[in-house]
């Protein structure tokens, strides 16, 4: 098991456990199960904080236990410095559990302005906040059917409303892609990185390892009520044995000589040459789009819209602005926009990685390991995840929030491989 | 009535309910009008529209309705003393030119000089056909553009009119589309019933209106009320939709909406005291009774099924603690209860008061519908003699002495004389006051009844109401009773033991300090001389009362709705609490159990007078017994006090539902019973575990 580092201060950690442990007891109290065993982790503010584990390893169980759906065996469990089932803790806390359990009596409408009431949201508030919510969930069309009426997405959809109708600093989302089809997979996806962004904090427990991997900061991964792994994605992912070059098409004899150098210089061949893939993610989100273009009928719920403003602009500065003001609000808001530490870290991470890497490029790129043809086609920094698809637009206000990748000595490379600057920019991609 | 009226009259009162239920079948087969109508100006506007319509096409019947009657009305005032022997002037002028003259106004009709004298009673000389000269000198004013039946009934069709505008109101406030259908329905069905001539079935369908449209209405008031930011009156809210949009208690508000506006077509037909109190009687139990049933359903159900379901999930990892999740809980059934029960209880109060206005038998029935149905009225029983201490222990001093076995048992301590004593003590006092309430063959006895001011402030009669038995109690048998009043006026009756009698005594017989005195005679009279009972004349302690008014019938039916909403309150709390900690199936039973063991209490008791362990039976069955019996005395103990008072038994017998009971109920029942069981089901749920181990989830 990996430590991670940096150790925060308590003021710092939104949850602590210690020695975290559940037993499931019977009738006569006898043990049954021992669904968490002794674990220990962390929650930072502003992060999102990955619970993996197969079935019946103890993540829902360490989600109750965190929401006082369940007391602890035994250590110590924190909750904003409080015991879970503390009232006032649940005020900053917003959860989706593995299935939506709503009032199949009531339409969305009603059931937002139920769970409004339950957090003490004043009436415009509610109102505001429910159409925004929604609008971003695609359900707006679908608001005075009742829930019962509802597909499982449809009603995942309105649960994540649920979650958020209280702009909860800590969100908790067991499973929150389970039911939605892929374009609802990405925009929940592209709805965590904003409210990251934003300095919310979130505890995500997921099969769907992808998801996690994308989104997550640090992570732990659990097995029979006890943590195997825990760190960063980055620590955790990173495969330090392994390099990868990406690079636009070569020819075969460019391929060859690349691995002449590799032998000469380092003693090793080129595991395997192949067509990077599109990701079946970006087709699938290429033919939706096109289809909203061509404005298709559908009688599903809709695309959505975007992230709903309170939640990214915080309630109180929309309340308070009005003309000019708001303007200014936006401003400063954009500006005071908390910068997640780690994300800061990880571009760090990724300065040092590509600067290492370019002195690699560099050594191979010394006059006796290349040819005199030879044309170095431009070569972007190494990115640590996939891209992200092109479908993804800017957020307002938001900003990309991870700095932009150094450029590389191209000339260094061009010589090395033999060929001029390419036609595209080559600038750091992403 | 010509073809021209009647294609004009199915064209004015076909149209509007045509449109209305055009409207209804559209909504349904159009997403995009129900869209359309979900906009409160636009609903205004369709709802004015209609409610216009309805009004503007009926008003012409109301007020034509109106002069129609007033005229008939003036006609058989004018032939009311009508009369062959004294010739008066409505009579020769019917003989002689066959027409009847009202005011300014003359009503004829040829057939009617024809007919002459064969008008009138050869017997009497009166007018025997009244009623049906006054249709036959009204036919010629008879308007043609509207069956005659709808000008017959024209406050039945102003009441509809005023459905009609209610529900137009009722949907202004938002009521669901499908609520204002069901009222579209039903006006119609009224409207059909209206022409088809049953009247019955119309003011079933229009109390149907009423009770569904005035459920609505108050329950869309309570969810206005109800909407505020406060997480107990949110949870209250989610509960008072429930009870309505889900099955299993939609069920039980609709059936009483539904049958109790019926529950007057099944009242026979007989003296009118008798059809109020049996309807009384059917009204209340319906309403109480089915209010009963679904409080049991949704306060277990609402949240026995969310623990099930783990909607509780949702709302309890927001911020509200158990105790105010259980408090809107039962605030949300208590509030559907004061609902039904408002709504219930006004249309049973206009109901009545309608009642009160039809024709009595005759002269005792009209009374005893004032004096004895239709008011409060307080128990006065004899006053009997304590036996005093030293007599009795005189008493128990002779039979001791006259025993010899007991004395030696007690001489040699084989028992203990103080509880001999005791037991012997109060079997004399027993005797002693059962020898009051005993008269002898041929003999007689007095009794004052006192605290009867208010009859004599009131003026109003008194009611003796007596249970006699006599020998060997033969239902088939009447036997005589003297009662002589303190003037020496006597009155003689007949009655058959072990059935309640009742006599009106004028009030004008209790003296100024409240007080009456009756002497009771165990004989009769025949043919002028008396005659001995055949044998001791007896009752039991509440066998002879005397009734008398100290209110309103109208004030006591709302504090008798008071007393069923106090004790419904507590059995929310307990079906909430239970269901907290077991699941729908057992919560229910267990609460039902409760629920019925406090109804039936006054059975309960007689029952464990009845029920003792038999020494002659085998152990096992003595001990099977003894726990049976245990558990009947332990339950009727711990609930005795949710059947003793019941609001529709004493309304039914025109006694006091007093503001003083109302508070006891309130303090013990409503406070104490309600409070200590939402503390103890509090104390267990803040414990309860509500996420069970899935394994396969996580």
């Amino acid at each position: 098991m990996r430590a991670a580092t940096n150790q925060p201060s308590k003021q710092d950690l939104v949850v602590e456990a210690v020695g975290l442990s559940k037993v499931f007891h019977d009738f006569w109290h006898r043990d049954t199960a021992v669904a968490v065993d002794g674990i220990d982790f962390n929650i930072r503010r502003h992060e999102i904080f990955g619970l993996l584990g197969p079935n019946g390893s103890g993540k829902s169980t360490t989600i109750k236990m965190i929401l006082g759906l369940l007391r602890r065996s035994k250590g110590v469990l924190r909750v904003f410095g409080r015991e879970p089932d503390d009232v006032a803790v649940k005020r900053r806390i917003g959860f989706l559990p593995e299935e939506s359990y709503l009032y199949r009596f009531l339409n969305p409408v009603e059931t937002l302005d139920y769970y409004g009431k339950l957090f003490g949201l004043a009436r415009r508030i509610r109102r505001r906040r429910s159409e925004e919510l929604l609008n971003m969930v695609g359900l707006d069309a679908a608001s005075h059917r009742t829930v019962g009426e509802f597909s499982k997405g449809m009603a995942r959809r309105l649960g994540l409303a649920q979650a958020l109708i209280n702009d909860p600093e800590f969100l908790i989302l067991d499973e929150p892609t389970s039911g939605l089809d892929p374009v609802g997979t990405r925009q929940v996806k592209d709805l965590l990185l904003d409210l990251g962004r934003r300095g919310k904090t979130i505890l995500l427990s997921s099969h769907l390892l992808s998801e996690v991997e994308d989104v997550c900061d640090r992570m732990v991964i659990l097995y029979g009520g006890r943590v195997r792994a825990a760190g960063t994605t980055e620590a955790l992912l990173e495969d330090t044995n392994r390099t990868v070059i990406q690079t636009q098409r070569l020819k075969q004899e460019t391929i060859t000589r690349i691995e002449q150098v590799l032998q000469e210089t380092e003693g090793v061949s080129i595991e395997r040459v192949q067509a990077p893939r599109q990701k079946l993610e970006e087709l699938f989100m290429g033919i939706v789009e096109q289809a909203r273009k061509e404005q298709a009928a559908t009688s599903g719920a809709s695309h959505g819209g975007p992230t709903a403003e309170f939640l990214m602009r915080g309630d109180e500065a929309s309340d308070r602005a009005e003309g000019g003001d708001l303007i200014e609000t936006l401003a400063s808001a954009r500006d005071e926009a908390p910068a997640r530490a780690v994300e800061v870290e990880r571009a760090d991470e990724r300065r040092k990685e590509s600067g290492v890497r370019e002195d690699v490029l560099r050594e191979l790129a010394q006059p006796s390991a290349r040819g005199a043809d030879a044309k170095v086609p431009a070569v972007p920094a190494a990115p640590a995840k996939p891209a992200a698809t092109p479908s993804a637009p800017p957020k307002q206000g938001a900003g990309s929030g991870r700095p932009p990748a150094p450029e590389v000595d191209r000339s260094v490379i061009d010589d090395l491989l033999g060929g001029g600057p390419s036609e595209k920019d080559g600038g750091a991609k992403r | 009535m010509s073809g021209f009226g009647t294609t004009l009259s199915l064209l004015l009162y076909a149209v509007p309910p045509a449109a209305l239920v055009a409207l209804w079948l559209l909504w349904l087969a159009q997403p995009r009008v129900a869209a359309f109508l979900r906009k409160p100006n636009r609903l205004a506007i369709v709802a004015g529209v209609a409610a216009g319509a309805v009004i503007l096409t009926g008003l012409p019947v109301v007020v034509t309705s109106f002069n129609l009657a007033r005229e008939r009305s003036a006609i058989l005032d004018r032939l009311a003393n009508a009369s062959l022997r004294e010739r008066d002037a409505a009579t020769v002028e019917l003989l002689e030119q066959g027409s009847v003259t009202v005011g300014d106004k003359v009503f004829r009709s040829a057939q009617l000089r024809q007919l002459g004298e064969q008008l009138f009673d050869k017997s009497t000389g009166k007018l025997a056909y009244a009623e049906q000269l006054a249709e036959l000198f009204m036919a010629p004013s008879m308007p043609e553009w509207a069956p005659p039946t709808i000008f017959n009934t024209f406050g039945v069709v102003a009441v509809l009119l005023v459905g009609a505008a209610i529900a137009a109101g009722a949907v202004l406030l938002g009521l669901a589309p499908l609520l204002a259908a069901v009222l579209i329905a039903a006006v119609g069905g009224a409207a059909v019933a209206l022409l088809a001539g049953k009247l019955g079935m119309l003011v079933a369908i229009v109390g149907m209106i009423v009770l569904i449209t005035g459920y609505g209405v108050l329950s869309r008031l309570f969810l206005r009320a109800l909407s505020g930011a406060n997480p107990t009156s949110a949870v209250a809210n989610i509960v008072l939709r429930e009870s309505t949009r889900q099955w299993y208690t939609g069920a039980f508000i609709l059936v009483l909406l539904v049958v109790l506006p019926l529950v007057p077509l099944a009242i026979d037909a007989g003296p009118l005291r008798y059809r109020i109190q049996s309807f009384l009687s059917w009204s209340l139990g319906v309403s109480f009774g089915l209010a009963g049933l679904l409080t049991l359903v949704l306060s277990c159900a609402t949240v026995a099924l969310e623990i099930r379901d783990r909607q509780i999930w949702q709302t309890l990892t927001k911020p509200i603690d158990r105790l105010r999740y259980i408090v809107g809980k039962w605030l949300g059934v208590v509030i559907v209860n004061a609902v039904l029960l408002v709504v219930s209880g006004i249309s049973i109060l206009l109901f009545v008061e309608y009642m009160r206005t039809q024709p009595a038998q005759n002269f005792m029935d009209e009374t005893a519908v004032r004096d004895e149905v239709l008011v409060a009225r307080l128990g006065a029983k004899p006053v009997y003699e304590e036996p005093t201490r030293e007599e009795v222990r005189a008493t128990v001093d002779g039979m001791i002495a006259a025993d010899p076995t007991l004395r030696s048992e007690l001489d040699q301590k084989i028992r203990d004389e103080a509880t001999v004593r005791r037991a012997l003590s109060e079997q004399v006092r027993r005797d002693a006051m059962a020898m009051q309430r005993q008269i002898p063959q041929g003999a007689a006895k007095s009794f004052e009844f006192t605290g009867l001011q208010r009859a004599r402030e009131l003026e109003s009669n008194v009611t003796l109401s007596f249970l006699i038995h006599i020998g060997a109690s033969d239902p088939h048998t009447q036997h005589p009773v003297i009662f002589k009043f303190k003037d020496g006026t006597w009155i003689d009756r007949q009655y058959v033991p072990a059935q309640r009698h009742r006599e009106m005594i004028p009030w004008q017989y209790v003296e100024s300090d409240g007080t009456l005195t009756i002497e009771i005679g165990n004989f009769g009279v025949r043919n002028d001389e008396f005659y001995p009972g055949v044998g001791t004349l007896n009752w039991d302690p509440d066998g002879i009362e005397v009734l008398f008014k100290v209110g309103g019938f109208e004030a006591n039916f709302v504090r008798a709705i008071m007393l069923e909403w106090i004790k419904l309150a507590f059995l929310a709390m307990l079906g909430i609490c239970c269901a907290t900690v077991l699941n729908f199936p057992v919560a229910l039973l267990f609460t039902a159990t409760v629920y019925f063991i406090g109804l039936l209490s006054p059975f309960l008791a007689a029952a464990i007078d009845n029920y003792w362990v038999d020494p002659n039976d085998p152990l096992l069955v003595q001990i099977f017994q003894g726990v049976v019996r245990s558990i009947a005395v332990a339950a009727h103990f711990m609930l005795s006090g949710y059947g003793e008072v019941s609001g529709e038994a004493l309304l039914v017998e025109g006694r006091l539902v007093s503001w003083r009971s109302v508070a006891k109920t309130f303090v013990i029942i409503g406070v104490m019973w309600t409070g200590v069981t939402a503390g103890i089901g509090w104390a267990i749920f803040r414990r309860k575990e509500l996420a069970i181990y899935s394994g396969q989830g996580g």
